[in-house]
């Protein structure tokens, strides 16, 4: 498979093009994209029939929706794993109070094989991210790791509580303390908002 | 109303995007934020700065079905015609992709370049290609694909003669996931999918073609994943592995 490039500038240009219809460039975004946004899925939704699923109803919103892209929103990449996390918080909301079995004649899920990595560590070593992993530095552990986690297995603030085996209401406060210094943080450091 | 407060607005922006406002709550920010455009930039400087954090994903590929599934649920819709017509052709209603460039998608999953195949082979008759019958020689021509299973290291060089019924594969690596299933090798026909046979995961093997089976149009191959001794309704029933287009080697 080759390996297509995830540069802003092509992404944009190829989001623009599928905005007139393009379904070359349609292609080449999937090609481009499909599999960052699916290990992103998996991760937050665990169960691969599910990560299919929303990784489908993402791209079919891109194939609708791209002229919605603003660079205020991001890189492309940016933009389009919001659109996947989004989809997948849906998805779960929905799908999780089912019971998890696989329907008869249905395929049974493909279960993960990827507990080598745990993302709570290997968030700061990611590219590009210099003011972000600067201001995350700066957060204490419990905030940090409440924040990280929930974006990244896209956690309620219930199993926040369990997995970090803390009451509901520290948890709580360890989320907004953490998002809003943060915030702060990314401010001075450079984040430019109108308001 | 709570919402005028700056503070909590941002939270909830900051909440909104890190995916811990859910339920009604998220719905009613989602409302709020259609029509506020404070609240929007709000969400926006968090997806943009959050959204680095996918990075440190490992990414994986997903299986060619989700492609074709994919393009199937696009055409289903005909929100937008998946290959616009002429603005001026005077039959404007769209219609669902056929079958055939449906499974001929697949191939889209695996290399981009088979999109641009199909299309060509979709508006260019066979006959307007003298260039590769020109050398009407003796020797059938043979065609011969490279099907890998992402993920693993499982491989088969596949060729074949449609002239002689006949196609040879050998394979290479390993499947451990097969457990109790076959793999079955399907010849994408412009009716859909014919079983050639299982695939041997170790070794070489060979298969008698279908008669109809035609180079004309180009040949695509596909992998399922079928219960052991392959697939029980002479359909594809298990998810696809792999896809491909078979092109011309002599």
């Amino acid at each position: 498979m080759s390996s297509a490039t995830t540069e802003p500038e092509r992404l944009t240009q190829l989001l623009a093009a599928i905005s007139g219809g393009d379904q070359r460039a349609f292609a080449q975004l999937y090609e481009s994209c499909s599999s960052h946004l699916f290990g992103l899925l998996l991760r937050i939704l665990q169960r691969r029939d599910w990560a299919e699923e929303a990784l489908q109803d993402c791209f079919l919103k891109v194939w609708q929706k791209s002229e919605t892209y603003e660079p205020s929103r991001g890189a492309p990449l940016t933009w389009l794993s919001t659109i996947a996390r989004y989809r997948a918080l849906d998805l779960l909301r929905m799908k999780r109070p089912e019971v998890e079995m696989p329907e008869e004649g249905e395929e049974p899920p493909m279960t993960l094989a990827d507990p080598g990595q745990d993302p709570v560590d290997g968030a700061i070593e990611g590219e590009g991210i210099g003011k972000l992993r600067d201001c995350m530095r700066g957060l204490q552990d419990e905030q940090r790791r409440s924040v990280l986690l929930a974006y990244y297995e896209g956690y309620t603030h219930q199993e926040l509580a369990q997995a970090m085996q803390a009451p509901l209401g520290t948890v709580k406060s360890w989320v907004r303390r953490g998002l809003s210094r943060l915030r702060d943080c990314l401010e001075v450091v450079g984040g430019s908002l109108e308001k | 109303m709570k919402y005028q407060n700056a503070k909590l607005r941002r939270m909830l922006a900051a909440e909104y995007v890190l995916g811990t406002l859910r339920g009604p709550a998220r719905r009613r920010f989602e409302r709020l934020a259609r029509n506020d455009a404070a609240l929007r930039a709000e969400q926006h400087f968090w997806e943009a700065q959050l959204g680095r954090l996918t990075g440190a994903i490992r990414p994986v590929t997903p299986a060619p079905t989700v492609w074709i599934s994919l393009q199937r649920r696009i055409a289903a819709r005909n929100t937008v015609p998946l290959r616009r017509a002429a603005p001026d052709q005077g039959q404007n209603q769209p219609k669902p992709a056929p079958m055939w460039r449906i499974w001929a998608g697949m191939a889209a999953a695996a290399a981009v370049v088979a999109v641009v195949m199909v299309s060509q082979q979709r508006f260019t008759p066979p006959a307007a290609t003298p260039v590769a019958q020109a050398p009407v020689t003796a020797a059938a021509p043979v065609y011969v694909a490279q099907l890998k299973v992402p993920d693993s290291t499982m491989q088969w060089t596949v060729s074949l003669s449609p002239d002689r019924g006949q196609l040879t594969v050998a394979a290479a690596g390993d499947y451990p996931q097969l457990g109790q299933h076959s793999m079955e090798l399907w010849w994408i026909s412009p009716q859909g999918p014919v079983a050639l046979g299982l695939l041997p995961v170790q070794g070489k093997g060979s298969m008698t073609l279908p008669k109809e089976l035609s180079a004309q149009g180009g040949i695509t191959l596909a992998v399922s994943l079928e219960p052991q001794g392959g697939s029980p309704t002479g359909k594809p029933t298990g998810p696809v592995l792999t896809s491909g287009p078979a092109v011309q080697a002599a």
